[in-house]
């Protein structure tokens, strides 16, 4: 008797098995499913995410002007306490603009905190107040001039109600938001601060007072 | 243990890291290290890092423990089905990680090496789970 060995294929290895198919299928409409959630629409879920809006001025003012900025940026300050005060006394005050804050906090971990506490002075109603004083007292650039201690004396120096600033502060519950906010503003187009959308039309840098008037001029109610 | 699911092991625990890394970013609030840039926190923190309240990196983290410990089971021609649902998970995981990098390209204009780490890795186990054809030599007369 003469046995012979030669290569040939089980029928278990004949081919790749069904299952693998039929798993495959499933794992690619999964993979599918999985795609749409996340690339739906995510309206809902934005509000959801998004801190209370900051807004400054008439809420029917035809003019919105947004503006992205980042406590710690030097250049948002010069904006802030110069031409966004000049538009805050002429068209603020009269009706015609209104400033809407986003958050654009991507220098460092101090503008993140710097932002939570601007946030928290929001749920105490005095965010401009608490915007107005950063940017009055910016200094370098994470050395310390937004540090927590720092964050808290502004925070008593505006009057808040230190027992609820303090908790809010110390909880991060804005910390997601403020993210959210800044990632929100990457992808409308901001790449540096401080970016401001005029009726959404995307106006970069601390512009003058002159390029603002300029700027807003067609949009204004004959 | 055969050397592609010792392979499959060894990256797991890599995604493992990388993805619990991310993981722990997210619910401890530190900011993701990302080399100076802030690319990793903006991807990370994107309306596309979360299915409805679960960020995405907890997927991935659910994705390689599973794989992890899928490749720990011993496969053969008896015992197919470790190597089937790693083929599953991993195809599952290939195709939402370069939906992801899609978005960091396209939508974000950010690269966050931590996730890109994390789509080369689910390749390469990809890669290695695909189901292949094993010709056996048989004894017969």
């Amino acid at each position: 008797m003469k046995s012979t060995r030669r290569p040939v294929q089980s029928k278990k290895n004949a081919g790749i098995s069904p299952t693998w198919w039929i798993v495959g299928l499933i794992a690619v409409i999964v993979g599918i499913g999985l795609i749409a959630v996340v690339g739906l629409p995510a309206a809902g879920r934005n509000a959801a995410q998004s801190s209370a809006t900051k807004v400054l001025g008439n809420a029917d003012a035809p003019i919105t002007l947004e503006e992205y900025a980042d406590f710690q940026c030097p250049a948002c300050g010069a904006f802030a306490r110069g031409t966004i005060k000049q538009i805050e006394e002429k068209y603020v005050a009269n009706g015609t603009v209104k400033i809407v804050f986003r958050h654009f906090a991507f220098i460092g971990e101090e503008s993140i905190r710097a932002a939570e506490a601007s946030e928290c002075a929001n749920e105490q109603g005095k965010f401009w107040e608490m915007y107005d004083t950063l940017f009055a007292n910016q200094g370098g650039e994470n050395v310390g001039d937004f540090a927590d201690d720092k964050l808290s004396a502004f925070a008593q120096g505006i009057g808040l109600d230190m027992a609820a600033f303090s908790t809010c502060f110390s909880s991060g519950k804005y910390r997601a938001s403020i993210q959210s906010e800044t990632a929100n503003g990457q992808l409308r187009g901001v790449s540096s601060t401080p970016t401001s959308f005029l009726n959404d039309k995307k106006v970069v840098g601390a512009i003058s007072m002159q390029q603002f008037e300029t700027s807003i001029g067609p949009l204004l109610p004959k | 243990m055969n050397k592609r699911r010792l392979a499959i092991t060894v990256l797991a625990v890599l995604g493992i890291l990388a993805s619990g890394y991310l993981t722990y970013s997210h619910f401890s609030g530190e900011p993701v290290y990302c080399g100076g840039t802030n690319s990793c926190e903006l991807v990370n923190s994107s309306r596309f890092a979360y299915i409805g309240p679960v960020p995405v990196a907890v997927l991935g983290l659910i994705a390689y423990v599973v794989i992890l410990i899928l490749s720990l089971i011993k496969s053969d021609e008896e015992r197919q089905w470790p190597a089937i649902l790693t083929f599953g998970v991993a195809l599952i995981g290939v195709m939402f990680q370069w939906y992801l990098f899609y978005i960091e390209v396209a939508k974000l204009r950010a690269i966050c090496y931590w996730c890109v780490s994390s789509q080369i890795i689910i390749t390469l186990i990809f890669i290695l789970a695909l189901p292949r054809r094993t010709p056996v030599e048989e004894e017969t007369e």
